[in-house]
């Protein structure tokens, strides 16, 4: 895929300070959760580090220095804002379903099936 | 096979029993079985004695022994071995077996509990449990070389334990004979899964039709609320138990599109199922009404039934299609391709009559009369 | 009368509360995304209708929503029938793991005649009989196998070069099959050989007993010979006379070929299927080099990264696909078991993609000096000198002192892929595996940080790749969909 002709000044919330970039996230918006899973799997792109800044904000710092001075910044902090919005969505999904899901794998390694006990609620 | 003829029959003695009965038809010199044997007199020669009773299409010179009764000419298909319901009262005779044909069906009831779009036997609510007690007597009157017996409705379920009785007799007088039910499978809770497995019957299967892999759309079909979900509960609660299922769809209109979404559907959640039948419409009954709605030429479908075909046999499962004439299916359906109508229903049209493959094509119901292909080419 | 019936619209529910069933996402392309559910039905969608359909905005006559009610991404009205026909998929996809173990190598002797740049066994010359097996230990193994609960048991031969010692594989053959006459499982035998020993005795009884041979076939002549010398011979001659040899005692369907793949394979894809086509094969395996055995110490594994051999695969994948379109019948194998979890409401027999992984609880191997492993790669990571994996040994220790051990039991319980970062969120799941011994051998963890993971970039692009391609291309998928084995 072709990288995109942007900037990472132009991203908002994107600054840069020497090395590294900073992104400033609102965490009434994504959870902290969301923030470090979506760190953990940019683990090959850059280095990730999260800082608390203030009550309601979370700086996260990317850094490309050595193995990942190949990266092009723009892209990896693009996509990685992509992630940080898909691992919003994965946890709406994750709380409807989470109970059924355990549920429906307890069944499937038990004795009975569901269907011999009717329709659980 | 159900009709009920107006003077039908007329008593010729002077001495007979008014009591409506079920007799076997037999056309040799002595009984089977000297309690329900009725003499059938369909050729010439001495009049044997030793029978429950008599038949007669034209008047005996001699005097008619007790209970003797005169047939009406339309009844000479009646031949040796055939089953009949005689209601002496009425001048009435039903046809309830014929030894002979090779697609013997019972119906066990007109009550149902969904209520297609394409219904041919419009379900009606009534008392018609007398049916139950008929077929018991039948069954063990009919001969152990019949090859397969149907049971249909109106919805079999609804007979409850009465239907278990029924298998049981089957499968007690003729157990070579492979009976296949129709249901809508809605009916077939836990236990009453169990009950039916229970019977051992040698070779059941139970026919139960899907029409969409999305519920809103076969509970549409078959208008019926929570049909869908009841009906593969049923499949699953019979399939449990070890009874084989044959999975059935009727392709028109309402059905076709999703066609080959249903059969991944199968493929995916219903891998255990014994057979797939696909078949074509039959314009007779609730049919005819909603015809507009229903009615699509079978070429316009080709697609659709070729991909489902080809998504289930891949997998391994038993597909057939019926009803459909050999000139409208692609080349690469026509070895899935049964042919199905009944020898007393099947006709042929105009544009067949040059046609080479007419004895491998099931031709078509007499029904068809009123739409059918407009594509019918002959080979 | 029509007005008896009803319409369409009374049984469509419009706005009816729907609940969504377990599942999880991940970027396909640039363009789109899938939505996998908990048995590997999935449903290629681009962003926004994914977000409307999480946030029940998505409308439930529109085709898309019909498509993820029908694959049971989500159910409509309750109860549901949807419930419990996934509770049913979910229980058929994962009872293979109570057949448990069926795949046992028996590691006959180290003893071979090449010497394969990438080989995983400690080289010896033929004449050190200190590296077979010996009857005991033998006599042990056939016992540990039938511990094993699984109906279906197959006995592998692995070595060195496994012929060198055949009068050990007739011994077992007969134990096996004595001991199956009360057992009666579905057992057969697979003997992995370079066949450049095969003679007329050997062949006979492989007739016998129904015995089928897995050889190996890297590519061309000069490819073959280059990645597996055999000191004095053409190896690659060798081989092709003893496919020719085997097919015409046992017949072609007990013969297959599996290739590895080194540097030098990286560019010539299209090479070794022409080779394997015109050596009268039907499919190929295109494996990636393992970072195992002597691999890792010649440096071989270093010298490609993940993005050469995806392409490596998915020029080999095209090119057999327009074979299969030319009127040509031929499998990529590989592809063929990630299919069959895509398509079918089945799991697959194949240890080394599994969760959790298949070592020792589907496939377990017993060294010549009885030490027993969960898997290959963890009896090649013992002969470099780290026994983590080592569960025991059959001359000492109990059945089950072998299957509880610590070694077997951690990695399998730490690296299950339902329950680590990255995996348990990943869309992949139901068509990946955990692979512990490769995490250990890369990264020195059972689990591994998967973002670093050669292992997970090579299954990823796979997935995606064969995804895309069914999505993309009608004619392919109908190809891919005829390899499958129901």
């Amino acid at each position: 895929m072709e990288p995109k002709t942007i900037t990472a000044a132009s991203i908002p919330g994107v600054t840069q300070k020497g090395d590294n970039y900073e992104l400033i996230v609102s965490t009434a918006v994504y959870s902290i959760e969301a923030v470090k899973k979506a760190a953990y799997k940019f683990a090959d792109r850059a280095t990730v580090m999260i800082r608390p800044e203030t009550d309601s904000t979370a700086a996260i710092v990317f850094s490309f220095a050595g193995d990942h001075s190949k990266q092009i910044p723009d892209q990896v902090i693009s996509d990685f804002l992509t992630e940080l919005l898909d691992q919003d969505l994965r946890e709406v999904v994750k709380k409807e379903t989470e109970p059924l899901r355990r549920f429906l794998i307890a069944h499937a390694f038990s004795r009975t099936t569901l269907i011999d006990q009717g329709q659980p609620e | 096979m159900l009709k009920l003829l107006s003077n039908a029959v007329i008593p010729l003695s002077e001495s007979f029993d008014s009591q409506p009965c079920v007799r076997r038809l037999v056309s040799r010199d002595a009984p089977v079985d000297s309690i329900f044997d009725f003499f059938l007199a369909n050729k010439e020669g001495p009049i044997p004695s030793g029978f429950r009773g008599y038949f007669f299409f034209k008047k005996p010179t001699q005097t008619p022994p007790p209970n003797s009764f005169l047939l009406e000419p339309e009844l000479s298909y009646l031949a040796d071995g055939d089953v009949v319901r005689l209601n002496p009262k009425r001048n009435g005779l039903r046809t309830l077996y014929r030894k002979r044909s090779p697609h013997n069906f019972f119906l066990l009831t007109e009550r149902c509990n969904n209520y297609c779009l394409m219904c041919s036997q419009p379900p009606k609510e009534i008392d018609d449990s007398y049916i139950v007690d008929d077929i018991l007597q039948v069954i063990p009157l009919m001969s152990p070389d019949t090859v397969s017996v149907g049971l249909t409705g109106g919805e079999p379920s609804l007979l409850g334990p009465a239907l278990i009785k029924i298998i049981e007799s089957f499968k007690n007088h003729l157990s070579a004979s492979s009976l296949h039910i129709l249901s809508n499978g809605r009916g077939f809770d836990t236990a009453f899964a169990k009950g039916i497995a229970e019977g051992h019957h040698p070779d059941l299967m139970i026919g139960i039709p899907i029409y969409s892999d999305i519920a809103a759309l076969h509970n549409h079909v078959v208008q019926g609320d929570g049909a869908f979900d009841e009906t593969i509960r049923g499949i699953i609660n019979l399939k449990r138990f070890g009874v084989k299922v044959e999975i059935r769809v009727v392709i028109h209109k309402l059905t076709y599109e999703r066609l080959p979404d249903l059969a991944r559907f199968i493929r995916r959640n219903l891998t255990f199922c014994d057979h797939v039948a696909l078949m074509g419409l039959e314009i007779t009954g609730f049919t005819k009404i909603n015809l507009e709605q229903l009615w699509i030429d079978p070429v316009e479908y080709q697609d659709q039934l070729a991909e489902a075909v080809e998504i289930l046999s891949q997998a391994g499962l038993s597909v057939s299609i019926y009803n459909h004439q050999l000139c409208l299916l692609k080349p690469s359906l026509i070895p899935f391709n049964v042919k199905s109508i009944s020898d007393w229903k099947n006709e042929f049209m105009p544009e067949c009559k040059a046609c080479k493959r007419m004895n491998e094509c099931g031709g078509f119901f007499n029904s068809a009369k009123i739409r059918y292909s407009s594509h019918i080419k002959p080979f | 009368m029509n007005s008896v019936f009803k319409t369409e619209d009374y049984y469509v529910p419009k706005d009816a509360e729907y609940n969504l069933l377990p599942f999880r996402f991940i970027r396909l392309d640039c363009q789109r995304y899938v939505a996998v559910n908990e048995v590997g039905e999935w449903q290629v969608l681009e962003r926004k209708p994914l977000e409307a359909f999480v946030r029940k905005t998505l409308p439930q006559n529109s085709p898309l929503f019909r498509a993820l009610e029908s694959k049971h991404f989500v159910s409509v009205g309750t109860p549901n029938i949807a419930r419990d026909l996934l509770a049913l998929k979910i229980r058929t996809k994962r009872h293979r793991v109570s057949d448990f173990t069926g795949l046992h190598m028996f590691v006959v002797t180290l003893r071979c005649d090449h010497s394969c740049k990438y080989c995983q066994v400690s080289r010896q010359s033929q004449d050190r009989k200190a590296f077979d097996m010996t009857e005991e230990m033998a006599d042990k193994a056939v016992d540990f196998t039938f511990r094993s609960p699984s109906p279906h048991i197959k006995i592998e031969f692995q070595g060195g070069e496994s012929l060198l010692n055949f009068a050990l594989i007739k011994h077992i053959v007969l134990q096996a099959e004595q001991r199956n006459e009360t057992e009666k499982r579905d057992l057969s035998f697979v003997i992995a050989t370079n066949l450049s020993v095969l003679d007329d005795d050997i062949l006979s009884f492989c007739r016998d007993h129904d015995i089928y041979l897995s050889t190996s076939l890297d590519g061309p002549e000069d490819l073959h010979n280059a990645n597996r010398p055999n000191p004095g011979n053409n190896s690659y001659q060798l081989e092709i006379d003893g496919i020719r040899r085997a097919r015409a005692a046992l017949g072609a369907d007990h013969v297959s070929a599996l290739m590895t793949t080194t540097k030098a394979s990286l560019p010539r894809v299209t090479q070794i299927i022409d080779e394997y086509v015109s050596q009268g094969f039907n499919g190929i395996f295109l494996r990636s080099l393992s970072p195992y055995g002597f691999a890792i110490q010649t440096k071989v594994f270093n010298d490609y990264d993940s993005q050469d051999w995806h392409n490596f695969y998915t020029r080999g994948l095209d090119y057999i696909i327009d074979l299969n379109k030319r009127g040509t019948f031929f499998v990529e194998q590989y592809t063929a078991i990630i299919l069959q979890k895509m398509l079918t409401p089945y799991g697959t027999g194949f240890v080394n993609l599994q969760s959790p992984a298949g070592i020792g609880i589907a496939g377990i191997i017993y060294n010549y000096n009885g030490e027993v492993y969960p898997s290959d790669e963890a009896r090649m990571k013992a002969e470099m000198g780290d026994k983590v994996f080592r569960m025991g040994n059959l001359l000492t220790d109990s059945y089950e002192q072998i299957m509880l051990s610590p070694a077997l039991l951690d990695p399998l319980t730490e690296s299950i892929a339902e329950s680590v970062p990255m995996c348990e969120e990943c869309a992949f799941l139901p068509y990946c595996g955990s692979d512990p011994d490769y995490h250990y051998a890369t990264q020195h963890d059972f689990v591994g940080h998967k973002a670093l993971s050669g292992f997970c970039k090579k299954s990823m692009g796979i997935f995606r790749y064969i995804i895309q391609k069914m999505e993309d291309d009608k004619e392919a998928r109908k190809i891919l969909e005829s390899w499958v084995r129901w």
